[in-house]
């Protein structure tokens, strides 16, 4: 069960469900950008739900050493590669991250209890390099099933939430943040910038940095939404006017440069 | 009592009023605080706690909760705690600077700085980054305006009231004051992070 790297591609790295409980040392949770496709998938490979992937932006090559069973985010089930056999990770069309899984598991060394990557803080296991070799973990996986890949999602608006500092924004900021058509014009691990407007604070003070999470949806002086996603400072002193649902901030992240984005409120 | 406010699905934030968001923060990492499931993160910031959560928040006494932390903290304040010595050659660039912009000799601003008493306030910036309250209020000063590209690993720095040593090398836009060996952080200790929020700090000259 192993892979070469022949070419890394772009922004591939090795990803599970993160390390969640280390934020007030300054360490994010990381982990995938998308864990239900990624749960999917090793559901799929009969690997334990912790097990790693590799997370890429694209062009990611491979070529299989020794028999490996693989499964590609898109694939509709697991695929067994000859020795010698080449194969490319792309993100599904229209989304910005596409994953790969291997039989096992992704064999790394375990960082803080995860074996995620964290592309800012540089946290975790060995980068992927040209290269690397990619071993699945010789564990007592389950049964290989098929997959059924979910049909496109519908654009439907993003749930948000009331942050923190909702009355740091003039009167109607949070409606305006429902109303926009906003535009994805930067997007990443760290997190999603958003252009086409911006929301306007009524109270000009600094604010005294505290603790961010995923999806929290901060505005800096400019007024332009940034999103924070799984390798988010885990601090920060722009104020927070409302928070991306977990259900939905996969969804978010996984919009290319340009992608339009609504919100509305969920709920209560 | 301090406020609690809305923070998304998962999450919500503290405000402290007169608590120590490190101390208080600490307490309630406690299993023993919680019934059922507890907070996946607790985060102290300048002057709040993050709590946040894998499920909805909306069916858990977070109020009460934190009444029992509160006095916790309390009865612990009477207890000596841990200090932590960090060992500092006072040689940094942004001495002389500091000297002039304070009008205090540089041996002032040595000694001042390792005589306080310093208390990491929270993390943030980058891991095992700690935060450190407790400088005198003439060494409160600004932020370089332009930071600097590269700070090295070790450096004692100050700004905005606080204390830093950052961990690894990085940009950085604080005072340099001087460098240790101290390994602030490191993944594969048992205690990673060699100042978590609430600990108390000692700067010695070497």
């Amino acid at each position: 069960m192993s892979l070469v790297v022949v070419s890394r591609g772009v922004g591939t790295t090795i990803q599970d469900r993160g390390r969640a409980g280390f934020a007030h040392l300054g360490v994010a949770a990381s982990g995938a950008v998308d864990p239900t496709t990624v749960r999917r998938m090793n559901r799929a490979l009969g690997n334990p739900a912790e097990a790693a992937v590799l997370e890429t932006a694209g062009g990611l090559r491979l070529r299989a050493e020794a028999p490996t069973t693989v499964l590609r985010d898109g694939d509709i089930g697991p695929v067994a590669l000859l020795p010698g056999t080449e194969l490319t990770v792309n993100p599904r069309p229209g989304r910005v991250w596409g994953y790969l899984a291997v039989r096992g598991g992704v064999e790394a060394r375990f960082v803080l209890g995860s074996r995620s990557n964290d592309v800012m803080s540089g946290l975790g296991p060995e980068a992927i390099v040209d290269g690397c070799v990619v071993r699945g973990e010789a564990s007592d996986s389950g049964a290989i099933s098929d997959v059924t890949v979910p049909p496109e999602e519908s654009p439907a608006p993003l749930r948000v939430r009331v942050g923190p500092r909702v009355d740091w924004f003039a009167a109607g900021a949070l409606d305006r943040l429902t109303e926009v058509t906003w535009a994805v014009t930067e997007t990443g691990r760290v997190g999603v910038r958003l252009g086409g407007g911006a929301l306007e604070r009524s109270v000009d003070r600094e604010l005294a940095s505290e603790g961010l999470v995923p999806g929290a949806i901060q505005i800096p002086a400019s007024g332009q939404p940034l999103v924070m996603g799984r390798d988010h400072p885990t601090t920060g002193g722009y104020p927070v006017i409302a928070v991306v649902d977990s259900a939905d901030l996969a969804s978010l992240m996984q919009r290319p440069v340009g992608s339009q984005v609504r919100f509305a409120l969920a709920p209560t | 009592m301090g406020a609690l406010l809305p923070y998304g699905d998962r999450a919500v934030l503290f405000e402290c009023d007169d608590e120590h968001p490190g101390r208080l923060a600490e307490r309630l990492r406690g299993r023993e605080m919680w019934q059922g499931d507890g907070p996946i993160e607790v985060v102290p910031g300048a002057r709040t706690i993050l709590l946040s959560f894998a499920q909805s928040v909306d069916s858990i006494d977070i109020l009460g909760v934190l009444d029992r932390a509160r006095e916790g903290v309390g009865a612990e304040a009477a207890r000596t705690p841990e200090v932590v010595e960090i060992q500092v050659v006072y040689d940094g660039d942004d001495l002389p600077a500091l000297a002039e912009e304070t009008g205090r000799a540089v041996e002032e601003i040595i000694a001042s700085h390792s005589a306080a008493a310093h208390v990491v306030d929270f993390c943030g910036f980058a891991p095992g980054f700690a935060y450190m309250s407790g400088l005198p209020e003439w060494m409160h000063v600004a932020r370089l305006a332009t930071p600097r590209t590269r700070v090295p690993a070790g450096s004692v720095a100050i700004a905005a009231g606080w204390s830093a040593v950052y961990p690894g090398e990085s940009p950085g836009g604080w005072r340099l004051i001087g460098r240790t060996d101290a390994v602030m952080f490191d993944p594969d200790r048992a205690k990673p992070a060699l100042l978590p929020p609430g600990t108390e700090v000692r700067f010695v000259p070497r």
